[in-house]
């Protein structure tokens, strides 16, 4: 696949590095010359400078990939300059087309000017944080096979059924539900899940399981799953008001808590029923003031890291189940979870999922990606002429970084066990490293191995 | 033409010339609405009275006229200059309304007609006459008639939709008939203001209909009352004002009386689509009021013994009446119990929604002043919160919420102040109780009509003393252009350049 990028902001960097480990011909445009060769220098890219909405910038990074490309993302921080870049990518010929678009009043009719496929991360990842209040306590929590199969994830707390004994030791115990720990997540590396595994407490566990057993699986992980009334958000940032506002579409009570006096007030002119504060968040007396309990759970969604980690260590202090923070740098996302924050979402990693399960759209049904591990979990079919089909799990040589996790035959969803025979048709999901997902690919399509 | 000159010196486009202008055109049709009296009377054979009438008409148009055409028309109107016209005005049409009383002899002493015809224009509806009955057609379809121009605005509909003065109408409709913000229907103000009328005029041939198909009233009898009913004024044909017609018309007027207390631009925009009606806040408050108002006095009166039918007709009646200022009654509220004589004085000065023909405080202003009130409380447990007051689903701005709490303040004080002022008055000229003396001052600021006490549904106002009656007719016109186009002339800077 060829593909351009235009911007080489947070999204634009993640998903460069993202197509350059899975085999893409990537071209990144970035304005800035200096931020242009840090991204050469660090990737196996190709990098061009100029405006990428201009049609001369995007000939010279068409001629570099060479005739014809297949895809170009436009991800800088202004809409204006994606859904241009868009708009020049349509009439030099590259078919699919993906802008990032902040503002919804700009949605309508940017089909017309040639954008395909508008995302917003700030709308996506209101939705993430509405699912994971509602789902107090997991941080994760994917459907699969049309919601028959979930991927739920949590950091594991003292007192949870899985700590101590090797993962082998756990299934063997005949239990009449059913659950697979696939992979656990500890200080950001990712380890896909075996069978003399171990969890430890503070592991970001993700495990599947079917949706009769979500209960069962919280409370395996160790989460009371007592479902949060109100919900607490702090800091001022655009990210702020889509929440709320998705929030109280989900019947839930919100408190808004910023210094900031004049976002305060368009808070509380958009939706009367929010409580708004005008006070500091990170001040301990003003959380204290509002009684936090196991009923609460708060979103510290500022543009500072630094803020939002502090006011969710402070509210987990203070006895709230659930704190989630936004953070920006994706490096502190793995080592903060499980610190005083029990999931940290960053709109931009969200936006690049997005992204990528477009992408992968052709030959993949779905595609999950994590915000603190580099693996994907992604749903397929196993074709005909796939050499393993017929085969059982056990007899299939996966790469180390994958594994099966759940099988859906003849519309009956199950867990992956090593005995269980896949058939042509069966619907799969496979969690895997990103180097792997080609071989994956192949495998259970058959082409070539 | 001296008088031109004069003028000219003063200034003939500034704000003398702007008062002269609107002082002259309201007497015109002052003058024009005398002559219809004067026709009533005719029709009715009542010659002397119709030349009475008619001799007080000629008198006011040609004074009116004399102002009209002393200055030129001035071709901007000052926000300053309207409200202070408004005010000036309706001094004047108020001495003006007093002739055709005083020419005809029904009320020859002139505190009484002037007491008399300010009630009447400022849709009070309190009564020095002891048995309208005896009042000859002609006088009674007068005192109607001046009810049923102030209720609307004389001032609006002279200016407004017959172009006489073509300059300001959005100003003096502001300070004529003040509200939230003066609510356009149309870009020019002039249309809306036809519009509103229209409405007004409407309602009232409507009421007329049903009042003489109920068959209690005679012709001339439902034209009064439902020139008394749209105007929330009050003033009747009989001496028990509508307790001596049967339940039937009582039901009417109470549906016609609950239309006049809501604002005619609601109407306006309800004529298509009902459901506006119950999505309007203020509409929503001022229906509250009422049906609470309402099921208390019902609930109170079947307790003291009356059957439900008449209490609810009663409690209802009575709550609708006090609530939109109108001062019909059906029964003697001063003959109850005092906590309900409470209810009754709370009532009073409660008022309608703003845009209709209901004085008091208005609907709108207690949202606010609850809304306001609600908040604070709250920032009692979060002193650090947020809380905006809203008004159909709008912020209001803080300033406009200082204008509310001073409007408030400056009503509580003229309730207080002229009340000390009217009780000691009245003291030291005859014998009045407290209960009279408040429940005059609250029902002539209010513009209800009848009080409690001496003053009450079956009294009259005759026996209170000439510097009582200045006093409460002052305080009827404050109460009608909702105190500040009267306070303002009082202020020094509006009279220097």
């Amino acid at each position: 696949m060829k593909i351009i990028i235009v911007g080489a902001g947070a999204v634009g960097n993640y998903l460069a590095e993202r197509f350059s480990v899975d085999g893409q011909d990537v071209v990144v445009v970035e304005r800035n010359p200096r931020i242009a060769e840090v991204l050469n220098s660090r990737l196996d890219v190709f990098t061009v400078t100029g405006n990428g909405a201009g049609q001369s910038t995007l000939k010279e990074a068409i001629a570099v990939v060479g005739d014809p490309v297949d895809l170009l993302i436009a991800v800088t921080d202004q809409d204006g300059v994606n859904a241009l870049a868009c708009h020049s990518a349509t009439t030099l010929g590259i078919r699919q087309t993906v802008a990032r678009i902040s503002d919804p009043g700009l949605r309508s009719g940017l089909h017309n000017m040639g954008v395909k496929v508008v995302i917003d991360p700030d709308d996506a990842t209101g939705e993430e944080l509405v699912r994971l209040v509602r789902l107090s306590g997991l941080s994760e929590h994917w459907e699969f096979a049309e919601g028959s199969l979930l991927l739920v994830g949590a950091i594991v707390q003292n007192g949870s059924q899985l700590l101590g004994q090797p993962l082998k030791d756990l299934a063997a115990k005949g239990r009449k539900r059913d659950f697979l720990v696939v992979a656990v997540v500890r200080d950001g590396e990712t380890i896909v899940a075996r069978g003399d595994t171990r969890v430890q407490e503070g592991d970001h566990v993700l495990m599947m399981v079917a949706r009769r057993d979500i209960r069962f699986a919280a409370k395996l992980l160790g989460i009371r799953t007592r479902f949060a009334n109100r919900v607490v958000v702090t800091g001022e940032s655009r990210l702020s008001r889509v929440a709320i506002r998705k929030l109280r579409r989900a019947w839930l009570q919100v408190v808004f808590i910023s210094g900031d006096h004049d976002f305060c007030r368009t808070v509380a002119e958009a939706d009367p029923k929010v409580l708004v504060l005008d006070d500091d968040p990170s001040d301990p007396k003003t959380l204290g003031r509002l009684d936090l309990g196991d009923r609460d759970a708060l979103l510290a969604l500022s543009e500072e890291d630094a803020d939002n980690a502090l006011v969710c260590m402070l509210a987990k202090a203070m006895g709230v189940p659930m704190a989630v923070a936004r953070l920006h740098n994706p490096h502190y996302v793995g080592l903060l979870e499980g610190r005083g924050i029990d999931a940290a979402v960053s709109p931009r990693l969200l936006a690049a999922g997005s992204i990528l399960r477009y992408v992968r759209r052709g030959i993949v049904h779905s595609v999950v990606t994590f915000s603190d591990s580099d693996a994907e979990a992604i749903e397929l079919d196993v074709a005909a002429e796939s050499p393993v089909a017929g085969r059982r799990l056990a007899d299939i040589d996966l790469p180390s970084g994958s594994l099966v996790g759940g099988v859906v035959h003849s519309r009956t969803p199950a867990l992956a066990r090593g005995d269980t025979v896949l058939r042509p048709g069966d619907r799969i999901v496979v969690f895997t490293l990103p180097e792997h997902i080609s071989t994956i690919e192949n495998i259970f399509h058959g082409e070539e191995t | 033409m001296k008088l031109t000159a004069a003028v000219g010196r003063l200034g003939r486009r500034g704000m003398l010339a702007s008062l002269l202008l609107i002082t002259g055109v309201t007497g015109i049709a002052v003058g024009l609405m005398m002559f219809l009296a004067a026709g009533v009377s005719l029709l009715y054979g009542e010659f002397s009275d119709a030349r009475a009438i008619a001799v007080a008409a000629a008198i006011t148009i040609g004074f009116g006229a004399l102002l009209r055409w002393s200055v030129e028309r001035p071709t901007t109107l000052t926000t300053r200059a309207g409200f202070a016209g408004v005010g000036i005005a309706w001094l004047m049409m108020s001495i003006c309304g007093t002739l055709p009383y005083l020419f005809s002899g029904a009320i020859p002493n002139i505190t009484d007609a002037f007491f008399e015809t300010v009630s009447g224009f400022t849709t009070t509806g309190a009564s020095l006459v002891p048995d309208p009955a005896r009042l000859s057609h002609g006088i009674l379809f007068w005192r109607s008639l001046t009810q049923w121009m102030g209720g609307m605005g004389i001032i609006v509909l002279f200016v407004a939709v017959l172009p006489l003065l073509g300059v300001g109408g959005m100003e003096l409709a502001r300070a004529e008939s003040p509200g939230a913000k003066p609510d356009r229907l149309t870009p020019r103000f002039q249309d809306t203001a036809k519009r509103l009328w229209m409405i007004y005029v409407a309602l009232t041939c409507a009421e007329i209909l049903l009042l003489l198909w109920a068959g209690d009233m005679n012709l001339f009898q439902a034209v009064n009352h439902s020139l008394t009913t749209m105007s929330t004024g009050g003033f009747g044909t009989e001496a028990t004002s509508v307790a001596g017609f049967g339940p039937y018309t009582q039901w009417v007027i109470i549906v016609f009386m609950v239309l006049a207390g809501i604002s005619f631009s609601l109407h306006y925009r309800a004529l298509l689509n009902p459901g506006r009606y119950w999505r309007d806040e203020e509409f929503r408050v001022y229906a509250a009021v009422v049906v609470l108002a309402a099921a208390w006095l019902t609930i109170a009166l079947a307790n003291y013994g009356s059957e439900w039918e008449e209490a609810a007709r009663h409690g209802l009646f009575t709550a609708v009446s006090l609530v939109t200022t109108t001062g019909f009654s059906t029964a003697d509220f001063g003959t109850w119990t005092p906590p309900l004589h409470i209810l009754v004085l709370i009532l009073m000065t409660v008022g309608g929604m703003a845009g209709s023909t209901a004085g008091g405080i208005k609907s709108f202003r207690i949202k606010i002043l609850a809304g306001t009130a609600l908040t604070e409380l709250r920032r009692v447990i979060h002193p650090r919160g947020m809380f905006l007051v809203r008004l159909r689903g709008q912020v209001v701005a803080v300033n406009f919420i200082m204008g509310i709490f001073s409007f408030f303040v400056l009503y509580m004080f003229l309730l207080g102040a002229g009340s000390v002022l009217f009780g000691t008055v009245e003291v030291m000229l005859g014998t009045t109780d407290l209960v009279t003396s408040v429940s005059a001052v609250v029902a002539a600021l209010g513009n209800i009509g009848p009080g409690l006490g001496e003053v009450g549904p079956t009294a009259n106002y005759a026996m209170v003393s000439a510097p009582g009656k200045w006093l409460l007719s002052l305080l009827m016109i404050v109460g009608r252009l909702e105190i500040f186009p009267i306070l303002v002339l009082f202020m020094p800077s509006v009279w220097r350049k």
